[in-house]
């Protein structure tokens, strides 16, 4: 048995052994990011157990200790160290929760646009001809319009179609299937390009003369060489994921209120700032800008370790 | 005293694990006209030598000592402003590849003006005359046309020869050329050769060219030295070196080429490859590829693998090798020995 | 040239013609028009013959061919909420959202080339790692944040007292972490009026002081991205061969950095400007929301929650239209940079 798991390293092992962790190591702005990074995530899902009250729970909140002030400006009341919203909710709970709202719906819009742009992409680069000029003219005009844009504009049309009560409802799936489709082209791009520098490769061309299916030449062969591209984007789309979220949220295309993210809350802090309780809408933007901000340092960091060619423009 | 004295230059490139020693005591002159080679593989410092001596390696990489004078100036030290006068100047350069030497988005006649400009106090009118002049030189089809024209629509031979007319635009004392024909067709290549060759005898200009290619070594130049690993190993007049190179490697380069080979055999090569810098071996940089490091009755040469090489005298070459240096000793014990 | 006209052209119409079915599809599915003209107690047989009579039971084709020769001529019926004709809404609010995005854009320009080449020129210097630290948390904050945190700081004012204020050093502390606030954040004030109705802002230093937060807001999450673009692109020129040939043709650095390096640098920061000139006007929505901005991004939000189907669908058109005619400008500006392109086509 230690004989064979010597002669082929694990996994493990070859990470260990890898630039990626070896940078790591020396970074100082990874680790912490990372380390911010991951208390947000687990703060996030362990929400229910964390936060002190349930933002959910109508008879838990209680009206008449609304616009309270976190706890280091006098009037404070102990029991809500971060405050209290307008309608008296505890605002570190609804940080909590709406964390929990905005990561999900990053990860879940990000895993939809991986997918569509990485089918896409694929096919663009390995069909080549009609199917690839098609789908990135698409890619062209959608982006000349703006992924905010176009997600603006279907969040709009979501809401006129489905009406106002049934779009909050279904608000979160909503969102993630508008980001989802807003922001396809950055993956399809990006994978179209690393598809045909690597078509052009040996090995390809040794793939097919083996006679292998070009669907298995596609996904064994030429998809993972472009992982390190895909890798790289994909930290900075959850960032722009969770931004248009919140964007949308703060437009009043997104989250209700009743069931809110950090944007929901930044846009209902918002009514209340001219008359000083500047904390309901500032310390959620504080987290929102913290949690992007950490997201976007790895991405960074990735980049600068794996240096993948992205496409440009 | 020659135009050019290169001594004991040292270069280095300071990289986060330490300093790497690109160029060690490298020594070497150039008389006005004369053409000299610098052989190498790559990665031997050929071109960091071209690039240090007008201080244009890029940055982790620094002059760390030696010196070298130009027509009695020392240019190491020397600031920027200083040196710009003699860059493209009085010592002009050739690059690699024609393809990415010259700027895409500036025409031809903008890129030989600024040359002309930043030298002379002339008006764009002369510059513009000089440049066609030059271009005719260089012997390109209808020279008028090319100056309102870009580098993408022209080819890579007629572009080597625009660098050509550039690098001869202000009549220099010296070019360097760094590999000017290996980016080039096979065709182009000896065309592209011939006329640098025709300019640099006809304006008496010297001439540093940078090769791997013993060939046009031999045809073009005077005089030659033999990199290995950042050292020069050999150098002397080329005819002397090519006809009875000293050090083993560059017996190995010169038995390497495919017409020493006997027809139906193998081509000859050198076992191994070269040294990364950062991890010379010790002693002579060549002993674990050279074949010589034991004496002819199987006894080690101990000094291979622990000093590096000093230089010696064969003929009008200098060699930097521990088993030249024995046999001259030994001749002359043996000499000593016949005249007593 | 002509060449190259024609097809941008042709892609340009292609684009709008994608916009317009959209659009189209919108309305048709959506806008319900006799809804609109008479309400609900009209009974069913009355709005059939209605129905009839505007066209709407026709064929698909031919109601999009109506749809389209009207749009040609910029027609698209009338607004709900204002009664009156769509473009003429639009028009009334399309000076507000120009000069702001026009104000930002100078802003984005003039501040992040000098700053993006300082920080390629110099990478090692501290004021660059500060730019580039500032620009990552830059695109960080969302634009409506941005604006947010700015109005707390210079409309609403903030004031720190962790200093004892009764001396002398302590008071100035204190008033150094704090703002005054008093910046105007809320409409356009009092512009000037010019002709129709364009009316403007940049003409009064009253104005001007309307148009500074909201400026500031907008290029806010554009300037640092345009920073880190100039310095990224301008790092890999530097490298480049052509710049090493410039330096040993003993060309000054200056020329080599603002002439040699720049005009390369600014191909690929051109292009990326031409896609995020869309963006900035998507950001309009957020920044004029945030500051109550009189132009057609509030004016298209108030569309959307009342469902005034004709002014969104109108928005989005002349809002393509906008976009279609940038990126054709950019693309033009791009072929007369880029000799490779030659204008007929492909580049090279």
């Amino acid at each position: 048995m230690s004989t064979q798991s010597t002669a082929t390293s694990s996994r493990w092992e070859r990470f260990r052994d890898s630039y990626l962790l070896y940078s790591f190591k020396r970074d100082l702005i990874a680790q912490t990011s990372l380390l911010i990074f991951v208390v947000m995530v687990l703060a996030a899902l362990l929400a229910p157990w964390l936060a002190p009250a349930d933002p959910y729970d109508l008879a838990q909140i209680d009206i008449l200790a609304s616009e309270l002030p976190p706890f280091w400006i006098d009037g404070a009341d102990p029991q809500y160290l971060m405050g209290t919203d307008s309608q008296g909710r505890d605002l570190l709970s609804t940080i909590l929760y709406g964390m929990r709202v905005s990561l999900v719906i990053g990860f879940g819009a990000v895993a939809l646009q991986a997918t569509l742009g990485v089918c896409f992409g694929l096919l663009a680069g390995y069909l080549g001809g009609r199917v690839d000029a098609f789908l990135m003219r698409l890619a062209d005009i959608q982006l000349s319009f703006s992924t905010l844009m176009v997600a603006i504009v279907v969040g709009a049309l979501f809401k006129a179609i489905f009406g106002g009560a049934t779009y909050s409802d279904y608000a979160m799936w909503l969102l993630v299937l508008i980001i989802g489709l807003a922001e396809w082209p950055q993956y399809a791009r990006t994978v179209r390009a690393s598809v045909l520098a690597e078509r052009s490769k040996e090995y390809v061309d040794a793939a097919r003369v083996m006679g292998l299916r070009s669907r298995r030449i596609m996904f064994r062969h030429i998809l993972p060489n472009t992982l390190s591209p895909i890798f790289v984007i994909s930290t900075v789309q959850v960032a722009n994921a969770i931004i248009s979220e919140a964007a949308l949220s703060f437009l009043g295309l997104g989250m209700p209120e009743t069931q809110p993210s950090l944007g929901s809350l930044i846009k209902s802090g918002f009514d209340y700032i001219q008359s000083g309780s500047w904390w309901i809408t500032l310390i959620p933007g504080l987290v929102l800008v913290v949690l992007v901000l950490v997201i976007n340092l790895l991405g960074d960091w990735l980049r600068d370790v794996l240096n993948p060619r992205l496409y440009k423009g | 005293m020659a135009l050019l004295d290169v001594n004991h230059l040292d270069v280095r490139f300071a990289l986060r694990q330490g300093d790497v020693k690109a160029l060690r005591d490298v020594s070497f002159s150039l008389d006005r006209g004369e053409r000299l080679g610098i052989v190498g593989e790559s990665g031997a410092g050929k071109s960091v030598a071209a690039f240090s001596l007008l201080n244009l390696i890029a940055k982790p990489g620094y002059i760390a000592g030696g010196s070298i004078t130009f027509d009695g100036q020392e240019l190491t030290g020397l600031g920027e402003r200083a040196l710009r006068k003699v860059r493209g100047h009085r010592i002009s350069m050739i690059f690699q590849d024609p393809m990415m030497t010259l700027n895409p988005v500036l025409s031809i006649g903008e890129q030989m003006v600024e040359c002309l400009k930043a030298h002379r106090r002339i008006s764009s009118k002369e510059a513009r005359a000089i440049s066609l002049r030059k271009l005719e030189q260089v012997q390109i089809p209808s020279p008028e046309k090319r100056l309102d024209q870009y580098p993408h629509e022209l080819s890579g031979g007629m572009r080597q020869r625009i660098i050509i007319a550039i690098a001869l635009l202000l009549d220099p004392d010296i070019i360097i050329a760094d590999e000017p024909t290996t980016a080039l067709d096979v065709t182009i290549q000896a065309e592209i050769m011939a006329l640098l060759l025709e300019l640099c005898e006809k304006h008496n200009v010297g001439l540093i060219l940078i090769t791997h290619d013993l060939g046009v070594v031999s045809q073009v130049t005077q005089r030659m030295l033999v990199m290995y690993a950042g050292r020069v190993i050999e150098q002397g007049p080329t005819r002397e070196i090519i006809n009875d190179p000293q050090h083993p490697y560059t017996q190995g380069l010169i038995n390497a080429l495919p017409q020493m080979a006997t027809p139906g055999e193998r081509l000859n090569q050198i076992r191994g490859s070269m040294p990364s810098l950062s991890q010379l071996p010790s002693g002579c940089p060549f002993h674990p590829r050279c074949d010589f490091t034991q004496r002819h009755d199987g006894s080690e040469r101990t000094p291979c693998k622990t000093e590096v090489p000093a230089f010696v005298r064969s003929g009008n070459c200098e060699v930097a090798c521990h088993m030249v240096a024995e046999m001259q000793d030994a001749e002359r014990i043996v000499a000593r020995e016949d005249n007593s | 040239m002509i060449a190259f006209l024609i097809k941008r052209l042709f892609h340009a119409l292609l684009v709008m013609f994608v916009i317009s079915v959209i659009a189209f599809a919108i309305q048709d599915n959506l806008g319900d028009p006799i809804q609109q003209m008479v309400g609900q107690s009209v009974p069913e047989s009355e709005r059939e013959v209605l129905r009839e009579e505007l066209g709407l039971n026709d064929p698909f084709l031919v109601q999009y061919f109506r749809f389209a020769v009207n749009a040609a001529q910029f027609d698209f019926g009338y607004s709900y909420i204002y009664n009156e004709p769509t473009t003429e809404v639009v028009l009334r609010h399309l000076p507000a959202t120009l000069e702001l995005v026009f104000a930002s854009t100078l802003l984005i320009i003039f501040l992040s080339v000098p700053i993006g080449v300082y920080s390629a020129i110099k990478p090692r210097a501290w004021l660059s790692r500060f730019f580039m630290g500032v620009s990552i948390i830059g695109i960080s904050i969302p634009v409506f944040l941005t604006a947010i945190v700015l109005i707390q700081l210079f409309a609403i004012g903030v004031s720190f007292t962790p200093f004892p204020a009764d001396t002398g050093w302590g008071a100035w502390l204190n008033g150094l972490l704090s703002t005054e606030g008093g910046m105007p954040a809320y409409g356009r004030g009092d512009p000037v009026h010019v002709f129709g109705t364009w009316t403007t802002n940049f003409a009064s230093l009253e104005g001007l002081t309307y148009l500074v937060l909201p400026a500031i807001s907008l290029a806010s999450i554009m300037l640092p991205l345009f920073i880190r673009l100039i310095r990224a692109e301008m790092l890999e020129v530097m490298q480049s061969e052509y710049v090493k040939f410039a330096r040993a043709k003993g060309i000054s650095m200056r020329r080599i950095y603002f002439l040699h390096a720049l005009k390369n640098t600014m191909l690929p920061v051109i292009t990326v400007g031409g896609v995020q000139i869309g963006t900035l006007v998507a950001y309009t929505i957020l920044t004029e929301t945030v500051f109550q901005w009189p132009g057609m991004g509030l004016m298209f939000l108030d569309a959307i929650e009342r469902s005034d189907i004709p002014l969104i669908v109108t928005y989005l058109m002349i809002v393509g239209l906008i976009f279609v005619i940038t990126n054709t400008l950019v693309d033009l500006i791009y072929g007369l940079v880029n000799p490779t392109v030659k204008l007929t086509g492909k580049p090279a």
